[in-house]
């Protein structure tokens, strides 16, 4: 099957049809955002099944409230913490029990991979805080503006923590091969 | 100390790939699953919308209610929607000088004499003596 091209419309453009009943707009959302929303089901949950039963719920829940809604921050942003809640409620019912605030940092499972472990060491060495961006944003693909909603922060202190975060991963010797030290 | 603008070439492009793929991508061969979720947001997407056409078709009925009213209300009272009907008067039929002759002649009533029966037909049909 070949694959669909992208709709030229922005997001909010897309949401205004689809709440109009286009349920063509719907798909290209859907098209847009699926694999990041995995993505972030995964890192949230950490197995195929539940990030694909996340994904299939917010998705659900879009196109619930999708009638009356109106886009006025980006889709991520409106999607993100349906996405946790989502995925608390999946690992609750693994027992699987991760505070919201620790979920935001949480990390993808350990793999037998030496470089992706070693990475992860390197992001668990950094502070809350700084690991919250970092992930928000190099793994998560959220934007400065998004990641200062998501975790209800002013922008500046995003960009703050952000700019620390680089200055230790800069000086972690894990780090070297990246910065060609 | 003055902060460096934050940018994102200030991370090296191998960490930020390595970074990225931390988490896998949506894995392949789901279309089918991907047909069936779409299947069911357009039933949900829909949904809302049925019921907002209820509370049309519930607004045109109160409407096509209200005109039926004002259409019965104009209709009795002659063509003028906005005038209310008269309320009902009782209205005694004015006498004549017959009935009062008639009553006057009544078996048991003493015989008016004539000077009485000129001066009931003068109240009666006078309209200056009330």
């Amino acid at each position: 099957m070949s694959p669909v091209p992208d709709d030229p419309r922005s997001d909010a453009q897309l949401v205004a049809a689809a709440a109009g009943g286009e349920t063509s707009a719907f798909d290209a959302l859907f098209r847009r955002h699926r694999d990041w929303t995995y993505r972030l089901a995964y890192r949230f949950t950490g197995t195929d099944a539940d990030a694909w039963d996340v994904l299939q719920e917010a998705f659900l829940y879009l196109a619930r409230r999708m009638p009356s809604l109106t886009l006025t921050t980006s889709l991520r942003t409106l999607l993100f913490p349906a996405i946790r809640n989502l995925a608390i409620k999946a690992n609750t019912k693994r027992r699987k029990l991760v505070a919201g605030e620790e979920l935001l940092a949480a990390l993808p499972a350990r793999s037998s991979d030496q470089s992706t472990d070693n990475l992860l060491q390197v992001l668990e060495s950094l502070g809350l805080p700084h690991r919250q961006v970092v992930i928000l944003r190099y793994i998560d693909d959220l934007s400065l503006e998004e990641i200062a909603e998501v975790l209800a922060i002013p922008l500046g202190t995003a960009k703050s923590r952000l700019f620390h975060a680089h200055r230790l991963l800069r000086d972690n010797p894990r780090c070297r091969k990246y910065f060609g030290q | 100390m003055a902060m460096a603008p934050i940018n994102d070439d200030n991370l090296p492009e191998g960490l930020r790939a390595d970074l990225h793929r931390l988490t896998p991508s949506l894995p392949a061969g789901i279309a089918h699953r991907e047909r069936d979720l779409l299947a069911q947001a357009h039933s949900a997407l829909n949904q809302p919308r049925g019921r907002r056409t209820g509370w049309r078709w519930l607004a045109a009925g109160a409407a096509v209610a209200a005109m039926l009213l004002v259409a019965v209300t104009a209709s009795r009272s002659g063509g003028n929607p906005a005038a209310t009907p008269p309320a009902p008067v009782a209205v005694a039929p004015k006498p004549t000088i017959i009935d009062a002759m008639i009553a006057a002649r009544r078996p048991g009533v003493k015989q008016p004499d004539i000077d009485q029966i000129a001066m009931a037909a003068v109240s009666i049909d006078s309209p200056e003596v009330h």
